[in-house]
Formats: C-alpha cells, sequence, structure tokens
C-alpha cells in the first residue's frame, strides 16, 4: 500500500511537472507575438497611416469635394449628405486605436533603447493621423488618448490640437536630427530609415497644417525645408496582390464595384479636355493627366497599367508637389504676383517633365505645362476672361453643351427634371396660353406639354384668331427656383400666312407682373413675312438676375378679327445664361491665386487635401474652386463623431455637431 | 430583453416631422430606441373536442405587443424591387421629389405619392434610394407591431375500434390522424412571420432581414395498435 501510495505521489507529481512544460506556452500563438519590438511596430504603424490616407476617409472627402460620385447604396447616401453617427465607427478607430495608440507605444519602446530617429518618425506618422482627424472632425481627444486615468478623454479645440501636432512636428525633426538611433531601415517602407527624407517630409507636413490654419508666413518658412524632389514623395507602394494592391483598385474592383465612380464631378469638368469646362488653354495641356486619372469621362482610371489608380500605383500620403504648391500659394498670399507666380511656374515647369505622370501616360505631346507670364492674369488674359457669360444653346432638354470664350465659368445649377438628368439649364417647353375662348388650337399637337422635352426650332400653323391675341411661352428656370443671370437672348421668327400678321417678343423676369418688349418697334409688334422675318434679341446692359425668365412670341392679325395663318417658326435660339453670380474678371492677384487654388484641386485629385482646401477656401469667393453641393445648398464641413465614441466616451459633445457646422479653423 | 436601436427622422415638439425644403423628413444622425422587440405577454388556447370515434385538436398561439423592424422591406424598396416601387402612377399635381426635381402634373412616374406632414410629394427613386430605403440608414418607419395570433396545430382523428377489425390481425385499434401546422398567421407584418428571428437561435430579436419564413406541415399518420 505505501509502495502504492509513493508511486502515486511519484506518477501525479511527474504528471504534474509534465503538464506544466506541455501547458507553459499552451496561450502563446507563436503566429500571433503579443509583444514586438519598436522597430519591427513601424511597419505597421506605417500601414495603419496608408489605409487611413488613402482609404474610406479618402473616398468620402473626395465625394464632398467634387472628385467622386457616390452611386450604390451606402455610396449613393454619402454623396446625398445622408450620413449618420455610424458610419464613422471604423475609421476613427483606424485613426486612434491603429495610428496613435500603435504611435505612442512605438515612441514609449524606442525611447527605452534611445532610438531617438526612430522616436521622430512615429512623430511625424503619429502627427500626420492626427492632423487629418483634426481636418476632418475640428475637435478631437488628444492629450487625454490611451490613458487609464481618462476614461473619457475630453475633446481639445482644434486649434490648439493644430498648435500640438507642431510641437510634436518640432520635436519629430529634433529626434531626426539626433546621431543616436538603431537602424530601422528594413522596417520602415516609406523611407527605408532615411532621416533626412523624414525631416522633409516632418517640413512639408508643418507646412501642411500652417496653411490650414492659415498662417501663411509660416507655411511659407516650413515649406523652404520640406521634400526637395518627388524622388523623396512619401509613398505608399503597391503590389498585384489581393491584400496588396492600391485601396482604391481593391475598393473599385475587388469589393464594390460600381459603388462609385466620376460620373459629372466638377473635377472631370475641368480635367478632361472635352469637358465643359476643360481647364486648359494655350500653354497647358491636361490631356495625360486626364487619361492618368481617368478611364473615362465619368470613372476613374483603376483598370490600366500605370493609372492613377491602378492596383500597383503607388498611393501619395506627402508629396514634392504639395510643397511646391503650398510655396506657391502662400508666397501669393504673402509676397503678393510676382513670388506667387514664379512658384506657379516652378510648378509647372515640373508637370512640364512628366511630374507625376506614370511613364506609360507621359506621352510627349499630350501634356503641356508652359509657363504663364503676368499678361495671362490680367484682365482679358488667358486666366482672367473678362466674358463671363457663355453662348449657350438651349435645346431638346437644354442638354446643349457650353461653347466659347468663358464656358469653363458656368457652374449649372440643378435642373428640372422627372428623370435623373445632368444638372442643366432647361426649357420648360412650350405651350399655347392666353386662348380664353377654347379655340380648336388648344392642344395643337405641334407644342410639346410642359416639362417635357421641346425644342426650341418649332412650328405651329393652324391657330385662329378669336379677335384674341395668341402667344406661346417659354421659362427657363432651375429646379431649386435658386436665381441665374441672363445676357444676351436672340430670337429668329418667321411667320407666312394670309392677311396683316403681326409679331412680337417679350420677357419677363416676375411672372408677367412687369414685362419688357423685344423687339425692335417695341409694343408696335411687326409686320410680318417670309421675306422679311423677326429677330428679336435682348443685350441687357447689366446682367438680369432672376429665378425665372419667361419669353412670349405674342401673335396677332391686325385688321380682320377671325383668320389663322399658315405658319410660324422659331429658329435657333440662344440664350447666354451665367449662374449667379457671373464670374467676373478679378484683379491680377485673384486670377494668379486662382489658377494655384484650381492647381491643388487638380493636382491632390483623390487625396483629402481636396476637401480641405474647399472648406479652407470657401468664403474666397472670387478664388476658391467653385464647387457646388451635391444636394441642398450647403457644402458639407466635417465628418460626424461616431457613435461608438458618443456611446462610450461621455465627453463627446452633445449633441455632436452637424455636418454642416464648420470646425472652428474655418469658421 | 433588449431594445430596437436605429436611426429615426427628426421631429418638432409635436411629433410632427421636421421637413426640408421639398417637404421631407430629415434624418437623425445619433442612434435611439426605435421600439421594444418584447412582446407584452404570450397566451396560448388548445381544444379538445371528442365524439364518438373522431377527435379533433386545436392550438391557438397569440402573442401581444413588442415591435418588429421590417429591414426586408428597407431593403427592396432600395432595390426598387418591392411592389411599392412598382407601382406606376400619374402626378395629379405637380410633386416635388427628394432630389428636389418636379414632377409636373400629369406626367407618369415609378413610385408614390406620400405625404409627411407638408403637403403630398412624390416618393419616387431618389427617395427610396435615399432616406426611404435601407441604405439612408433611417429604419424607423420600418418598425411595425409585432402582435400576432396563429393556429399553431390541427388534429383531427379517427380510430376504429377492435370489433371492426378482423381478428386475424391482433389489431386492438386503428388510429388515422390528420394534422397541419402553422395554418393560420395574422399578423401586421406579412409575408414575414413575425416569430421567426434573424439570427436563428440567436438574441437578434425584433428584426427582419431576409429570415426564412415559418415552416408550415401537414402529417398524415396510421397508428396501429396491437
Amino acid at each position: 500500500m505505501k509502495k502504492h501510495i509513493l508511486f502515486s505521489i511519484f506518477f501525479i507529481s511527474l504528471l504534474f511537472s509534465s503538464c506544466k512544460k506541455w501547458v507553459d506556452d499552451l496561450n502563446t500563438d507563436p503566429n500571433n507575438p503579443q509583444d514586438a519590438n519598436a522597430a519591427t511596430m513601424l511597419t505597421g504603424l506605417q500601414l495603419a497611416d496608408a489605409v487611413i490616407h488613402e482609404g474610406e476617409l479618402a473616398r468620402r472627402a473626395g465625394m464632398w469635394c467634387g472628385y467622386f460620385t457616390g452611386q450604390l447604396f451606402q455610396y449613393n447616401s454619402y454623396q446625398l449628405y445622408n450620413v449618420i453617427a455610424n458610419d464613422y465607427n471604423e475609421t476613427w478607430s483606424l485613426l486612434f486605436a491603429a495610428a496613435v495608440k500603435n504611435s505612442r507605444l512605438l515612441r514609449q519602446k524606442a525611447l527605452e533603447v534611445n532610438n531617438r530617429r526612430l522616436v521622430g518618425v512615429a512623430q511625424v506618422l503619429e502627427a500626420h493621423s492626427l492632423g487629418t482627424a483634426a481636418d476632418l472632425w475640428g475637435d478631437i481627444p488628444y492629450n487625454q488618448v490611451f490613458n487609464e486615468n481618462y476614461p473619457n478623454p475630453a475633446f481639445e479645440p482644434q486649434l490648439k490640437i493644430y498648435d500640438s501636432i507642431q510641437v510634436l512636428l518640432d520635436s519629430a525633426i529634433n529626434n531626426l536630427n539626433s546621431a543616436s538611433f538603431i537602424n530601422f531601415a528594413n522596417q520602415d517602407i516609406f523611407y527605408q530609415g532615411d532621416a533626412n527624407k523624414w525631416k522633409q517630409a516632418a517640413y512639408t507636413l508643418k507646412a501642411r497644417y500652417y496653411l490650414h490654419t492659415k498662417k501663411y508666413d509660416l507655411a511659407l518658412a516650413a515649406a523652404q525645408n520640406g521634400i526637395s524632389s518627388a524622388a523623396n514623395n512619401m509613398m505608399m507602394t503597391h503590389i498585384d496582390n489581393a491584400n496588396g494592391s492600391n485601396l482604391y483598385s481593391q475598393f473599385l474592383v475587388d469589393e464594390r464595384a460600381g459603388f462609385m465612380n466620376a460620373a459629372g464631378t466638377y473635377a472631370v469638368s475641368i480635367i478632361n479636355p472635352g469637358g465643359a469646362k476643360y481647364r486648359g488653354n494655350t500653354k497647358t495641356n491636361e490631356t495625360a493627366r486626364f487619361r492618368y486619372l481617368y478611364r473615362s469621362s465619368s470613372d476613374i482610371n483603376y483598370n490600366n497599367v500605370g493609372g492613377a489608380f491602378y492596383k500597383t500605383t503607388a498611393y501619395p500620403l506627402i508629396t514634392y508637389a504639395e510643397n511646391l504648391l503650398i510655396l506657391a500659394e502662400a508666397d501669393t498670399r504673402m509676397n503678393g504676383f510676382n513670388a506667387g507666380l514664379t512658384r506657379l511656374n516652378t510648378y509647372r515647369s515640373w508637370l512640364a517633365t512628366g511630374g507625376h505622370l506614370s511613364t506609360q501616360y507621359a506621352i510627349a505631346g499630350t501634356y503641356r505645362y508652359d509657363p504663364y507670364v503676368a499678361a495671362d492674369f490680367a484682365t482679358g488674359g488667358m486666366e482672367n476672361s473678362n466674358n463671363p457669360f457663355v453662348t449657350y444653346p438651349l435645346t431638346a432638354n437644354g442638354n446643349g453643351t457650353a461653347t466659347g470664350p468663358g464656358a469653363g465659368n458656368i457652374t449649372p445649377v440643378a435642373v428640372t427634371s422627372t428623370g435623373y438628368a445632368t444638372p442643366v439649364y432647361r426649357s420648360l417647353g412650350m405651350k399655347l396660353i392666353g386662348n380664353p375662348n377654347g379655340d380648336s388650337t388648344t392642344t395643337n399637337p405641334n407644342w410639346a406639354a410642359e416639362g417635357t422635352a421641346t425644342t426650341v426650332n418649332t412650328t405651329f400653323s393652324g391657330i385662329t384668331f378669336n379677335n384674341t391675341i395668341r402667344y406661346v411661352q417659354f421659362d427657363i428656370n432651375t429646379s431649386t427656383g435658386s436665381a441665374f443671370a441672363m445676357q444676351n437672348v436672340s430670337l429668329p421668327i418667321t411667320i407666312t400666312g394670309a392677311g396683316s400678321l403681326y409679331a412680337a417678343v417679350a420677357y419677363s423676369t416676375d411672372n408677367w407682373t412687369t414685362f419688357t418688349y423685344m423687339t425692335q418697334n417695341g409694343n408696335q409688334g411687326e409686320l410680318m413675312s417670309s421675306a422679311a422675318p423677326l429677330s428679336a434679341s435682348l443685350s441687357a446692359p447689366v446682367p438680369l438676375i432672376a429665378n425665372k425668365f419667361s419669353v412670349r412670341v405674342i401673335i396677332w392679325r391686325k385688321f380682320a378679327s377671325v383668320g389663322n395663318f399658315a405658319s410660324a417658326n422659331i429658329g435657333s435660339t440662344v440664350f447666354t445664361l451665367s449662374p449667379v453670380p457671373p464670374v467676373a474678371s478679378v484683379t491680377a492677384d485673384q486670377a494668379l491665386l486662382r489658377e494655384i487654388l484650381e492647381e491643388r484641386y487638380v493636382s491632390f485629385f483623390g487625396q483629402i487635401e481636396g476637401f480641405n482646401d474647399m472648406r479652407r477656401t470657401q468664403g474666397e469667393t472670387e478664388v476658391r474652386v467653385p464647387i457646388v453641393p451635391n444636394t441642398g445648398n450647403q457644402l458639407p464641413q466635417r465628418f460626424l463623431y461616431p457613435q461608438s465614441e458618443i456611446d462610450r466616451n461621455t465627453s463627446t459633445p452633445n449633441p455632436i455637431p452637424s455636418l454642416f457646422t464648420r470646425t472652428p479653423v474655418n469658421q | 430583453m433588449g431594445a430596437l436601436w436605429g436611426i429615426g427622422f427628426q421631429k418638432d415638439d409635436k411629433g410632427g416631422y421636421i421637413l426640408d425644403a421639398n417637404g421631407f423628413p430629415i434624418s437623425e444622425v445619433e442612434q435611439k430606441v426605435l421600439g421594444d422587440p418584447n412582446p407584452d405577454w404570450r397566451s396560448g388556447l388548445g381544444l379538445n373536442v371528442e365524439y364518438k370515434n373522431f377527435k379533433l385538436y386545436a392550438l391557438f398561439e397569440h402573442s401581444q405587443g413588442g415591435d418588429i423592424v421590417d429591414a426586408t422591406e428597407a431593403v427592396l424598396l432600395d432595390y426598387g424591387v418591392s411592389k411599392a416601387t412598382g407601382n406606376e402612377i400619374t402626378a395629379p399635381a405637380n410633386l416635388k421629389t427628394a432630389s428636389g426635381a418636379t414632377i409636373m402634373a400629369g406626367t407618369k412616374f415609378r413610385g408614390n405619392i406620400g405625404n409627411f406632414g407638408g403637403g403630398d410629394v412624390a416618393l419616387d427613386q431618389s427617395w427610396y434610394t435615399g432616406l426611404g430605403g435601407f441604405f439612408g440608414n433611417v429604419l424607423e418607419p420600418f418598425v411595425t407591431s409585432a402582435t400576432w395570433t396563429r393556429l399553431r396545430e390541427v388534429t383531427i382523428s379517427y380510430r376504429i375500434g377492435k370489433k371492426y377489425l378482423p381478428k386475424f390481425t391482433g389489431l386492438s385499434s386503428v388510429n388515422f390522424e390528420l394534422s397541419g401546422r402553422n395554418l393560420w398567421l395574422n399578423s401586421k407584418l406579412k409575408p414575414i412571420d413575425p416569430d421567426s428571428n434573424v439570427e436563428g437561435s440567436g438574441s437578434g430579436r425584433g428584426i427582419v432581414y431576409f429570415n426564412n419564413p415559418g415552416t408550415r406541415s401537414y402529417l398524415f399518420t396510421i397508428k396501429l395498435n396491437f
């Protein structure tokens, strides 16, 4: 028995010791390490930084600044500003958990081993991500995040965040200058451990956030030390692999085909050489850039090798181009025209070498960026048109194309339509009115019903005159009822028939409470014959501003009360329209700044910076890129605080600011 | 337990919708409680009738109260494949759409006419692919009463006694039984069974999102008793 007990004890102890050995590392998954050293953490942090700037946030910002159009399901809702707090849970969590938390942990670990330069790198990345968070959300938690003493981290004012980011970047530059570091070249997928490139990126970032806070003098100073060549760009490189490819390509090809494209966007209308508002001129040819960015006039280029969003195309995070454009804008604002023009031409000369185009798209003859001279921005110069009105042929649905000098100045407002048409001005059609006697021709089939397609080239015949003046009327308005400007109308009319037919043309902007004759003989009208067509035209000395412009062609028979005429024809009618306020010529300084802002808008295509610029410059009506709201009459100003933060952090503002509340820096 | 949690429309103090310029309601952005998926009470009523060799058994069940959100309908509206989006109607007057366009009187359009308190408006594609459908996020209008009454089971049986059965079989009796389960359901939410659960046996009650309908079964049984 004793022996048995002893044996048992021995066996049990053997069992225990063995068990311990077996289960010791049972909870340790060698494939999912629980900890890593600072350098190893870097790659993950960089990946988070890239996903933040290249992924969902960039797509959503792009839909709100005229780069993209959301088409399906959730993206249709984003497009129409139908967003809820829940829509922002993932992106917020990516920013704070994947970027900021990891950065702070990495910094701590790097400090422990005195890897100063790596601390600097993490600071640059943290500044990049937090800066974007401040850009998009305004006030955000900053100092108290990831600190167990603060379960409900306070939201700090946006301007204070920008200040903190500048301090963070100064400290980063300091650390990057340090001689003490442990090589992290293998983990650094952006710059392979090149401290000098990191430093340049830090300066460009400083300039970017000074620009956002409208401290243009400081932006100018910081950008002097910024990224000095395209080779020093901070780029997220991509490979041909399901998870390693360009995020736009992943989204639009692999995951959510058809959710988003570029149909009808403001950006494509100015970049596409066939677009209504093409920005090219004799010194500028955007063909190559258009082909690089777009696969068609309505979609972005994710499917052609070398295209801007192709699966293997690297995505720009912080670039030489941005640095040059910060210099151009800040110098113009601080030191005036000549300084700014030189800067802009520096950028254009870089574009003229092919710029950011890939080799597939840098085809000689398809791009041209000759230097501008002062005269180009003077009144009447190619970048400062003094002819703000465009010739606009009104056709069936008003689907004409704007042509002629200054066509780029038209910003169409929404359309009156029962379908899903593109926004253009539209005629409401023509119909016979003023027929109180119930004449037989009331339903003349030659006249289309209101709201349906009609041409202005209209023939009508067989109207009986029962002692009454007859007229046709057509109205031009915008579906939103917003005002537009009208400068020129020309309207040729021919009428043939027996007897003395008279015609006159009049217009009204107040539903015929008051009206003005457009024909030369005023309200006398003119005797009509096929040999002498009547031509009515209006050339307002100052543009007529109206919500509705209504024209009547009035016909009557002078000497007989009953009778009819053979036919009447209104020839090609040309209206010259413009949105309100009409784009008039501006000062040379403004014209230059306008061109620089437009160049920024085009150069940052697909980046969050386009949305940032839109909000920053929205008060500068003469120079801003004239992006119009996708719906309604307000531009979105921010992203919503996420539901996850509302539910868990009692410091979240209550109620959360609306989409249309400007962030403090833009107030 | 639990609550239906989601997005509603903005309302004024009197409970009316706050409308946009086109006469359509406006989405809230923060989630709130939209309903309670739990019934107030449930009951069953069983019925047993025997007459001679016939036997009838019926079981009625009733669930009173509680809310359910019909997300299936919301999705179908968004895709334009719900019956409601198949309507083609002629506008009796000039109607605004959610996108701000005007449908002229006398013009045909696909959709419906709605009124959110600011006069008639046209509920067309722009409404259903926007706030009026699933991807517009607002599920409040799709919350309905989950009250239901059903005939859970009916059984009719007939028994043949020993004296009618040949002796050599050794049978003491034979029973013929016809029964049906889930034969009748009365609920506001048609044609989906509000008692179904999107998460199967999980806790996601009160949500209809392409749930399988409840099964209906018929059984014919012959029982031989020796």
